[in-house]
């Protein structure tokens, strides 16, 4: 690029100078990918093609998270009058204390890894979309984490769980309003091999 | 920047490599709309750029004018309002624009260079004194008009701003759309005004927290692999595409935030319990722990001079925003307005800091002079996020949540808002340098 000015203080000239610099980088640096507007799906940019996305995805909760329990023994998670069949914990705003509610359904999963001690089970905790991400990242680990003690405190043992956090990202429900907000302030119990 | 040296010509006469590529009009996947302007703002009209041959693949004038614009420094004429569109020095009839109150116009063309590219001349005029203040003159590839475009408003920006322009910088974010199959996350990066979008990383698990290398060059970001059961910090190269992971650890990998002379990051782990700041040296690989505590603390962010690190803790109860040294050391409370205070973002000189705060209108983007301790609220809430000065400090993007999720840029006095906007949900923006 050839600049000229007239009549132009140098400070100008030396931003015009700074400009050229940033014109010919932009020519040989390579950046195609961040010029042309275009989706570029390169090898090594695509991440993974999980189909797990909770109820967004269509893909019924009942079978995703069951992928680590015996075939046989399945229908118990599915049956309603199973309490291992309750394998969503709902919390109250800014809580991380389980709901009286789920205590019989914490006891009968705690017992459930006590006697199937192969069994793994992640335990996946959401907040709803208030407040600022990474932050609910932390609030959606604190609850999955006081999931994780109760369980421990029926019979799990610690080598059997896991906890992984998506705060707000991967809301059960779209959309704002409390309504939405109750479903999404949650711990999923996944049963992994 | 009065200086009046009468004919100091010809700096250089490098000609610029020429890509390439062929010439595409820019897409925009955000839609710019400027929403509110402020008064006392410099007046200026830029006339649309002449070319004598075919006409212009891009309305230089109307991107310059946009930049300005949006910058609310500038009261920027409309071109149905403009007297004439002159392009020429010699063509202007000074009086019809004394008449009309414009006190400065920009008068240009661009003519093809027989190369594929074009050679741009422009003119900044006095109105008032009747002549021309300022000539430029460069050449641009026959892709770069855009990046031609907002190099012209950077110059008349300086000139009267004092300040660098940003309209040469790129921004990164996050959308989430619906598509077939599930879910679909994309990190994009583009212009700083939404142009030229390109998808960086894609996944159908969430993707977090972009924050740019100081030099533009990396953004370190946060994927979830589900299948894997774990979240992952990563480093990406915006040249070569490539991915350096830097930790992958059970519990949080999370809100990596890259230190000013780009050796380290800040990031939040919780595999050895709560969620505690670390700082990651990325020429050593060293993991040294920098919080240690039964609260979370979390979202750090660097002071510019690499001094000090802010980050967000309910260590007192409800969250707020604390700075400590860069090793850890001499922990204090920095923020006491409103319920919470979260997410904090230093500006590039340091004496400000942008967070969240929570109150009884929801969560709002607050600007804390560190001077004096006083609080501008620049946002209406009620889910606004994500805070992030423009690179020379004049301005902040940051994301509005809720119904219509969408960035926002407001200028640091609140006067000045633009929206950027597209289908489907965008997030958390993060400006990267100025670009030039």
């Amino acid at each position: 690029m050839s600049v000229m000015t007239n009549q132009v203080g140098r400070r100008c000239a030396l931003a015009v100078v700074m400009v050229l610099a940033a014109f010919a980088l932009a020519a040989c640096g390579g950046d195609k990918n961040l010029r042309d507007g275009e989706d570029l799906p390169a090898a090594g940019m695509d991440g993974g093609d999980d189909q797990g996305m909770g109820m967004q995805s269509g893909r019924d909760i009942d079978v995703r998270g069951l992928e680590g329990i015996d075939p046989e023994d399945r229908s118990m998670f599915t049956d309603p009058d199973n309490p291992l069949s309750t394998r969503i914990i709902y919390f109250d705003l800014d809580s991380s204390a389980i709901p009286s509610r789920f205590s019989q359904a914490i006891s009968a999963h705690g017992r459930y890894l006590s006697e199937h001690p192969d069994v793994k089970l992640r335990l996946e905790g959401h907040t709803d979309e208030r407040g600022t991400r990474e932050y609910n990242v932390a609030l959606g680990e604190r609850r999955a984490e006081s999931v994780q003690q109760a369980l421990v405190l029926s019979g799990a043992s610690d080598g059997q769980l896991s906890t992984l956090s998506f705060g707000e990202e991967r809301p059960a429900e779209l959309g704002s309003g409390e309504e939405a907000y109750s479903k999404n302030r949650r711990v999923e119990f996944i049963y992994t091999k | 920047m009065k200086v009046t040296t009468p004919r100091s010509i010809l700096f250089g006469t490098a000609a610029l490599a020429l890509s390439l590529l062929a010439i595409m009009p820019a897409r925009a996947a955000l839609q710019v709309d400027i929403t509110e302007s402020a008064d006392g703002a410099v007046p200026i009209a830029i006339s649309p750029f002449a070319s004598s041959g075919q006409a212009l693949p891009l309305d230089m004038a109307q991107v310059a004018s946009d930049d300005l614009e949006s910058t609310g420094l500038f009261d920027v004429l409309d071109r149905d309002s403009m007297v004439a569109t002159p392009s020429d020095p010699d063509e202007v009839n000074y009086q019809n624009w004394r008449s009309a109150s414009v006190d400065n116009l920009v008068v240009g063309s661009a003519e093809a260079n027989g190369s594929g590219g074009y050679r741009i001349r422009f003119d900044l005029l006095d109105v008032y004194q009747g002549r021309s203040s300022s000539s430029f003159q460069l050449n641009a590839g026959g892709n770069e008009l855009r990046d031609a475009a907002h190099t012209i408003a950077n110059l008349v920006y300086e000139k009267f701003i004092g300040e660098k322009g940003y309209f040469l910088s790129r921004i990164a974010y996050i959308t989430m759309a619906q598509e077939s199959g599930g879910l679909r996350y994309r990190l994009i990066v583009s212009d700083y005004d939404g142009y030229n979008p390109a998808t960086v990383y894609s996944s159908r698990d969430p993707i977090m927290s972009p924050a740019w290398s100081p030099d533009g060059s990396k953004l370190a970001y946060v994927a979830f692999d589900v299948d894997r059961g774990r979240s992952s910090l990563r480093v990406q190269d915006l040249a070569s595409g490539n991915i350096r992971e830097i930790s992958a650890r059970e519990g949080i990998n999370g809100a990596p935030a890259w230190s000013p002379d780009g050796d380290a990051l800040a990031l939040t782990l919780s595999y050895r319990g709560s969620p505690d700041i670390y700082r990651y040296d990325l020429n050593t690989n060293q993991l040294t722990q920098l919080t240690n505590n039964g609260a979370i603390d979390t979202e750090a962010t660097w002071s510019p001079d690499g001094q000090h690190i802010a980050f967000t803790s309910d260590r007192g109860g409800k969250p707020q925003v604390y700075r400590m040294r860069r090793d850890g050391s001499q922990v204090e409370r920095m923020t006491y307005d409103g319920e919470s205070n979260q997410r904090a973002d230093f500006s590039p000189d340091g004496d400000k800091l942008a967070m969240v705060q929570k109150s009884g209108n929801g969560f709002r983007i607050a600007v804390q002079d560190l001077e004096n301790n006083n609080i501008r609220i620049v946002s209406e809430g009620p889910l606004d996020d994500s805070p992030n000065f423009a690179p020379n400090g004049q301005a902040i993007m940051f994301a509005k949540q809720g119904r219509n999720n969408e960035l926002a840029t407001v200028t640091i006095d609140g006067e000045t808002k633009t929206r950027l906007s597209q289908s489907g949900e965008v997030r958390e923006p993060a400006w990267g340098p100025l670009g030039y």
